[in-house]
């Protein structure tokens, strides 16, 4: 499991990244989330409807109700041109930022380590 | 068994209700709970757990909703509209309140208390109020209020000489005016007539021409200016122009007064309101009096006002002032007194301090307050007993999703609710209160709640206040309920919140205590005085004014016409009669140091002029000597004065009444007479203040009253053949006449006031702790119905569970009688110190006092108690 810091900080390039694959609707996204993570990550629906609101306002998804065989109808989301630009410099900053980890954790510096 | 369907609409509804969600967004949120079920149950799970686990993953609720309202915020702003939003504000709260009408509703017993207590707590508190606002406004309507002041000689002597306030207005530079009144018919009623119209007037009063200039009189008809500048002008109040001229306009007209000096009515003002300190009706110009010519120092008969350029010059005029008096001193040596002191007093504390009503103010302020508590702690209690009953409630709102802010709105709502509509209830209360209220604080306060600009602010503050004192505590103990806890306990405990009850019902019957013995002394000291041998006889005495001169000078003639009428058995001419006998002397005691306060060895003793018959008609018990000799005829010359004292003198100056007799004494220089007889010390003033040294004197021109002593038997027909004799004695002067028992009563009219005030807000006081106290014995009888059932199934009878029921009440009260005693004690004590002839405190009036609230608070109880006792065990016990 992660650190809640962490999920808050993971969850929006988490959805947008999900949509980047195709739309889904919020139950599907959470699903795919947690098979992906192996169950590390579990959200709520108390985290992730009020995320989809936020991300719908700033027009990175936008939404549509599609009728359902099976039930009530769902809403699906779809990550907008606005959103794939928006997921681009945020994946950018993750790599970057995954960069700078492993710089520092790498073999070379690791104490008790030789190369040779 | 559970059923998806509805465990999922009851979701949805406890969500619509609680939450701010757009319907969208509950559909959405709907769908997600049923896919989630769907896949479990795929999966292999039974509905019901699929549900819960779907239930549990939906998060925090609390946290759910704040996010929720986040992105609302931005979704209403963004692209509703702030009307929306406003909409949306008030579909909450109307739910709040639509949630806390059907609880009320529901329980309909337990909020009629509630009303009740509240709503004659606060229509108390608002007639308390408005009592203290009227007290507080005394002399505020006059324009120049902060900067009046009124010259007072020494500590207490109000009326001051002509001279001071020219002196002063001269001297100081800060003076930007004076004015003198000279209350003439205060000192004896004048006769005023038009026409073949007379009345006796008491609120003829002479003024300097700048009163208009210091005071704020508005002029209805006529104009300030030159008003009071000629001598013989003279000023009406409306009223007064009524009672005089009717319709017709009064200026330009002129009135009789006294023996038929005529005065030309210049101007019209408005009556006075009735918080002025200084009460007139008619004012004449002060140019017309003799006293106007001269300023002198030696004759004391004026008040006199300065009006000051700013209101902070006060402290700097006083300083200056009292430089002045020792110039004074200092310059005319010996005809100038150590004492003389001259002391300069803001106008607007004239009521508070100086007449000593702001005590009554800050009394009465107290107990509206206290009142208002003992509401506020009745709601708390009634509330916080009844959570025992909304545990359930509250858990079971709390696991469908509310959390505790929302649950904490919704106890506020419903107090918020039930006080607002006492409010309501309290404003017709003090409607139908405020007349009776009016008469018996001696008041005239008018209450417009709609054009009142006062009434709304202080009612809504009021009652945003009142909800919050009363139900924050209720509030935040039932919304801090945990539901698992109170959902799994089968039983209602109920013990919630009790220590905190048991300190509020402990304040109210301390409050309650300390109310009653207050009650109580106020009656006792009542009584006391009422009782109390004033040393006369009060009785059968009729008083005439005898105040213009023609009636005076011819005294001796006018009693014997009264005396003829048969019923009427004496009468005595005098100057004042019992109870306001205040006329100070100087007295001396020819080759004797009588004092070593004043310059000259004198003391100072209370010089009533009174003719023969005196001691006859009052009744007066002579110990030594004897009365005066009848001498028709006799006028009093420096010399041959003839002196009747009360043993006070006697003792005052260190004779033995035996040698009293025959001695020479001397008031205030030229009355130099003998001491014909001692008489018993009667009450000669109010009881407030202490019989001293008197002298009875014959001294015919200082005559004003004159006293028939009757036989009290058919006073109707007596009264008529008083009124034709007095039509052939003093033709064409008004008739008036009053009962000297009346007369002194009406020097009680505050303290009875007072009394009666303080017993009223205390019974109703009382009472709203008593409503309390039925709400919460209730409840404590329903929580222990099992208990009382297995006692009684054990063996315990209807007194035991009756003892025990109202054993834990009884230490309560014990404890307030404990707390409240001394309070009571300290603030009766103060109290007590005003009167001169008062009651001792015994400690059984304390004792007193806290049985009645004990008998009162069990009576209370013991229906609750008793039919708890009295209830077959088979029935509390039946579903154990």
């Amino acid at each position: 499991m992660f650190s809640k810091p962490l999920v808050s900080a993971s969850l929006q390039p988490i959805v947008l990244s999900i949509l980047a694959r195709g739309e889904a609707y919020g139950y599907e996204i959470m699903q795919q989330a947690e098979e992906l993570s192996d169950g590390q990550l579990k959200w709520t629906a108390g985290t992730l409807y009020p995320l989809m609101h936020r991300l719908e306002s700033r027009g990175l998804v936008s939404s549509l109700w599609r009728p359902s065989a099976e039930g009530p109808r769902r809403k699906y989301y779809r990550i907008t041109a606005a959103g794939a630009h928006a997921l681009e410099a945020e994946k950018r900053e993750w790599i970057d930022l995954h960069a700078i980890l492993i710089r520092l954790w790498g073999p070379e510096l690791q104490p008790g380590l030789s190369l040779a | 068994m559970f059923h998806l369907e509805n465990a999922i609409s009851t979701w949805k509804r406890n969500l619509s209700l609680h939450k701010a969600l757009l319907p969208e967004d509950v559909e959405e949120l709907e769908r997600h709970i049923r896919d989630h079920v769907a896949t479990y149950v795929a999966r292999g799970m039974s509905e019901q757990d699929a549900y819960r686990s779907a239930m549990e993953r939906i998060g925090d609720l609390g946290g759910l909703e704040e996010e929720y309202r986040k992105v609302f915020w931005e979704k209403v702003t963004s692209r509703r509209g702030l009307t929306k939003q406003l909409i949306w504000e008030t579909s909450m709260i109307a739910n709040y309140l639509r949630i806390a009408l059907r609880n009320l509703w529901r329980n309909k017993g337990y909020t009629s208390i509630n009303v009740l207590g509240l709503s004659a707590g606060l229509a108390c508190f608002l007639l308390i109020l408005m009592f203290v606002r009227d007290e507080r406004s005394y002399d505020r309507h006059n324009e120049h209020a902060d900067r009046i002041v009124r010259i007072h000689f020494g500590e207490t002597q109000v009326v001051t000489p002509t001279a001071a306030g020219p002196t002063l207005a001269r001297t100081l530079p800060e003076v930007e005016t004076f004015t003198r009144i000279y209350p003439l018919g205060m000192y004896r009623p004048i006769s005023v007539r038009r026409g073949d119209q007379a009345f006796l007037e008491a609120g003829f009063f002479y003024a300097d021409s700048t009163v208009f200039d210091v005071f704020t009189l508005p002029f209805v008809a006529g104009s300030p200016d030159g008003a009071l500048n000629r001598s013989q002008t003279m000023v009406l109040t409306e009223s007064m122009a009524r009672k005089y001229f009717g319709s017709e306009s009064p200026v330009g007209q002129t009135l009789s007064v006294g023996s038929g000096t005529p005065y030309e009515i210049t101007g019209v003002i408005q009556d006075l309101p009735s918080t002025s300190h200084v009460q007139f009706d008619m004012l004449a110009s002060f140019v017309t009096t003799s006293w106007a010519q001269r300023e002198i120092w030696n004759s004391s008969n004026f008040y006199t006002y300065l009006l000051l350029e700013r209101p902070d010059q006060l402290e700097g005029a006083q300083a200056k002032v009292n430089g002045l008096v020792e110039q004074m001193k200092v310059d005319q040596a010996g005809s100038i007194p150590e004492s003389f002191q001259l002391n300069l007093y803001p106008v607007t504390s004239i009521r508070s301090d100086f007449e000593g009503r702001g005590v009554f103010v800050l009394i009465f302020s107290a107990i509206g307050l206290l009142i208002l508590l003992i509401a506020c702690a009745n709601y708390t209690n009634l509330a916080t007993a009844r959570a025992a009953r909304r545990s359930r409630e509250v858990g079971i709102r709390k696991l469908s999703g509310a959390h505790r802010g929302q649950l904490s709105r919704q106890f506020f709502g419903e107090s918020a609710l039930l006080v607002f509509f006492s409010l309501l209830i309290a404003l017709g209360l003090v409607e139908m209160a405020i007349g009776p209220f009016n008469q018996i604080a001696g008041k005239s306060v008018v209450f417009e709640p709609l054009s009142d600009p006062m009434v709304l602010p202080v009612v809504l503050g009021l009652g945003v206040l009142i909800s919050f004192i009363a139900g924050f505590y209720p509030a935040m103990m039932l919304s801090s309920f945990e539901p698992a806890r109170v959902l799994k306990q089968s039983s209602r405990t109920g013990s919630g919140g009790f220590g905190f009850r048991r300190v509020l019902v402990v304040f109210q019957f301390a409050v309650t205590v300390f109310l009653l013995s207050g009650t109580m002394v106020i009656r006792f000291q009542m009584n006391h005085m009422q009782t109390r041998s004033l040393g006369f006889d009060k009785d059968n005495v009729i008083v005439l004014t005898i105040s213009d001169r023609e009636l005076r000078d011819n005294y001796e003639f006018v009693k014997t016409a009264f005396e003829q009428i048969p019923g009427i058995q004496a009468s005595s001419a005098i100057h004042s009669v019992p109870g306001y006998q205040n006329s100070g002397y100087g007295m001396k005691v020819e080759g004797q140091e009588l004092s070593n306060d004043s310059a000259d060895g004198a003391i100072l003793v209370s010089g009533i002029p009174a003719d023969q018959d005196v001691v006859e008609v009052l009744g007066l018990n002579l110990i030594a000597g004897l009365a005066f000799p009848k001498e028709p005829g006799y006028q009093p010359e420096d010399g041959n004065y003839r002196y009747l004292v009360n043993r006070s003198l006697v003792e005052r100056v260190g004779w033995e009444v035996e040698d009293a007799v025959g001695r020479q004494i001397n008031l205030m220089s030229g009355r130099i007479g003998v001491v014909q007889g001692v008489y018993e010390d009667y009450h000669y003033r109010s009881m407030h203040q202490e019989i001293g040294p008197q002298a009875l004197f014959i001294e015919p021109w200082q005559f004003s009253r004159l006293m028939l002593k009757t036989t009290g038997s058919d006073t109707a027909g007596l009264m008529d053949r008083i009124e034709e004799t007095w039509k052939e004695v003093a033709p064409g002067r008004a008739f008036e006449f009053s009962f000297l028992d009346a007369d002194l009563e009406a020097l009680y009219r505050s303290d009875r006031q007072t009394a009666a005030i303080v017993s009223l807000f205390c019974v109703l006081a009382v009472f709203i702790a008593c409503l309390g106290l039925l709400g919460l014995a209730s409840y404590a009888a329903e929580q222990r119905t099992k208990e009382i059932g297995i006692r009684k199934a054990l063996g315990a009878n209807v007194g035991q569970i009756f003892v025990l029921m109202t054993s834990e009440l009884t230490r309560l009260v014990l404890i307030s009688v404990v707390i409240a005693v001394p309070v009571a004690w300290f603030v009766l004590t103060g109290w007590l110190d005003n009167f001169a002839y008062r009651i001792s405190l015994d400690w059984w009036i304390f004792a007193l006092a806290g049985l009645t609230v004990l008998l009162i608070a069990v009576l209370t109880v013991s229906y609750q108690s008793i039919r708890a006792a009295m209830t077959d065990p088979i029935d509390s016990l039946r579903y154990e």
